[in-house]
């Protein structure tokens, strides 16, 4: 039976969830060990995808994206992490934040497939479409 | 110039300060792959089966339908050129299901599936959106078929009638005049209350150029709509059009009023359909169409009805086309479509080929409706002609054989000579109801015994222009009552033996110069 990258992902998250770093360490060798046996090795890159995203489920953890025209002060930042993890009910959150002059003001939430787009750009954007109508 | 100037600052600020922005959460995706006209697309997690979603690409946006949902990616198809799309392009989800704007500024327009103007006339402005997919009314709305649609054909009339939400198949070879009925039936519902929509998929855009000019021509643009899919443009266009103006009909239906829809042509919109269904790796069937081409069609047609008067008494009437390959009915699509329909109009080619066009041949063409799509008046002059028609060829056929024939069956020869003469009919010149009621009457009655077959033609002609000068009365009696009475009978014998007297001299001397 062939065995898809997203299978390899979940045993490996299965193997290595609880397991201290050194233990995970022999696993992982093991693990790679299996990859070489079943010629697999080039699907790395999408089991590492996959598992990325099953820890993150698992461990209730989002990955989010904030971009604004300035760079936030820690206040704010805190603020809006807060927001995000009240609003997503997750309880571990890992943002990266970009500044991007051309958005005026206001900020840009990105986080899994979902977008909160409170730019400037965008509100005056919608408010000449609703002039125009 | 000073006031309205300020009036028009003041306004500016007014709608200004009563736009509130909304911030709403959307969901995106990321194009994984792209090819003929199908995206796949990652992410999307919370979309709806056929929701709109739009492509963000560097040259503006384009849309698409979500046709497949799989455990990590959404098969989309995109409604428009996908030469601007790459992989990784940002997708956003639009929230709503695939929806065109209808209402009465569809009507004398052509626009694409979309609803968008290819005429340009300028652009539609309508604030009413009906979704393209619909699931038909229901038995407790419905009412069987009862009213009539004059298509002004004398053999479609007169042996297959068509009725007010019922669906009559087309059907035949290329190049036969499948269209040709089509059109003329649009033509003639001018002054019968009825809205128009043709629909052409995968067709020629000069082909369709032609008709809308030669509706125009007619005056039959004040109350069609034409919604068009050309061959250049993709499957899925051609796949979502029928829908469209399925849509802009329902609109009509839904304000009680009766709609014609021509779906011009059916076996066009499964070659379309197969296409996507294959590109989105749908295992193939026979003759490689998916498994639901069935219920592509009859979900399509089951949206034509008769509505009754608790639910405005509307009527939407489809005249689906099919092209058959070298006369084959059998094949899958021509099937399918003739089980689902209430009769069907066949096209031969060799009674094309003999001169008798309309080439409706009398014994494979029905109407399950029947009689009951008939005015009273035409019912009696035109009951057993079906009957007469299909029995004449086969008479025909084998008289060929035999010098000897009896009187009787002679006699029958001789009226169906007449009456395959009276069948044919030019195109664009459609006749009406009372027209039609004469010239039967006159055939069955056997009024036109004694008048030459090749002066058949000429003496049709004759005797309706001699009806509208001399005998408007009777021709308005006919449609008022809409039934033949003793008295109306009389006074229509009348009519057709004053005009055979005018006409009798010339007869007379032909008959004398042969001698």
């Amino acid at each position: 039976m062939k065995i898809d990258a997203k299978k390899y992902a979940e045993a490996l998250f299965e193997t290595v969830d609880k397991m201290n770093q050194d233990k995970a360490g022999k696993a992982i060798e093991l693990f790679i060990d299996i990859l070489v046996q079943n010629n697999n090795l080039s699907q790395i890159d999408k089991i590492i995808y996959h598992f990325c995203r099953i820890w993150d489920k698992e461990k209730g953890l989002i990955n989010a994206e904030i971009t604004s025209s300035r760079p936030l002060n820690s206040q704010t930042s805190k603020l809006l992490k807060d927001y995000l993890l009240k609003k997503t009910k997750k309880q571990i959150i890992e943002s990266k934040e970009l500044v991007e002059a051309d958005i005026f003001g206001g900020v840009i939430i990105k986080y899994e497939d979902k977008i909160l787009d409170g730019s400037l750009k965008k509100r005056l954007y919608d408010l000449k479409n609703a002039i125009i109508k | 110039m000073n006031t309205t100037k300020d009036f028009i600052v003041e306004q500016i600020k007014q709608q200004i300060s009563g736009y509130k922005a909304k911030i709403k959460e959307q969901t995106i995706g990321e194009v994984l792959e792209i090819g003929d006209g199908i995206a796949r697309v990652s992410g999307l997690s919370d979309t709806m089966m056929s929701e709109m979603v739009e492509f963000d690409t560097a040259e503006g946006s384009v849309l698409g339908v979500v046709l497949n949902l799989e455990e990590d990616s959404a098969g989309i198809v995109i409604l428009g050129e996908c030469q601007g799309i790459k992989e990784g392009d940002k997708v956003m989800a639009l929230k709503k299901i695939l929806e065109i704007p209808v209402g009465e500024e569809m009507i004398g327009r052509v626009v694409n599936p979309l609803g968008i103007a290819l005429d340009g006339k300028g652009e539609i402005k309508s604030n009413k959106f009906y979704p393209i997919e619909k699931i038909a009314p229901g038995v407790i709305t419905r009412e069987s078929v009862k009213q009539p649609v004059q298509t002004g054909i004398k053999a479609i009339d007169a042996m297959v009638p068509i009725g007010r939400g019922q669906r009559e198949l087309i059907i035949g070879d290329r190049q036969i005049g499948k269209t040709a009925i089509a059109i003329d039936t649009i033509i003639n519902q001018k002054g019968q209350n009825m809205k128009c929509i043709y629909v052409a998929i995968g067709q020629k855009e000069s082909k369709v150029a032609s008709i809308v000019a030669k509706l125009e021509e007619h005056g039959a643009m004040a109350y069609t709509s034409v919604v068009l899919a050309g061959a250049s443009d993709p499957a899925s266009l051609a796949y979502i059009a029928p829908y469209a103006g399925s849509a802009i009909a329902e609109y009509f239906l839904d304000k009680g009023e009766d709609v014609l829809i021509v779906y011009d042509d059916l076996s066009k919109h499964a070659v379309a359909y197969r296409e996507i269904s294959l590109l989105l790796r749908r295992p193939p069937g026979r003759e490689a169409y998916p498994g639901d081409v069935f219920y592509l069609h009859s979900r399509l047609l089951e949206r034509s009805c008769k509505l009754n008067s608790d639910f405005g008494g509307g009527s939407i009437t489809a005249l689906p086309i099919i092209e058959t390959q070298a006369g084959d009915v059998s094949a899958y699509i021509p099937t399918n479509v003739i089980s689902i329909t209430d009769g069907q109009i066949y096209l031969e080619p060799d009674l094309f080929n003999q001169g008798n066009r309309p080439a409706i041949n009398a014994g494979l063409s029905v109407s399950r409706v029947g009689s009951a799509a008939q005015i009273k008046a035409m019912k009696k002059v035109a009951g057993k002609m079906r009957l007469e028609a299909a029995q004449y060829r086969e008479l025909a056929a084998f008289a060929q054989f035999g010098s000897d024939l009896d009187d009787e069956t002679l006699a029958k020869l001789e009226r169906g000579k007449r009456l395959l003469e009276i069948f044919k009919q030019d195109q664009y010149v459609p006749i009406s109801v009372a027209n039609q009621v004469l010239i039967f009457y006159a055939v069955t009655s056997g009024l036109l015994d004694n008048i030459p077959v090749d002066k058949i033609d000429k003496f049709e002609e004759e005797l309706f222009r001699y009806a509208t000068n001399s005998g408007q009365d009777i021709l308005d009696e006919i449609v008022k009552k809409g039934e033949l009475n003793k008295d109306l009978t009389k006074k229509v014998e009348v009519l057709i033996n004053d005009f055979k007297s005018t006409l009798d001299y010339l007869i007379k001397e032909e008959i004398e110069e042969n001698k």
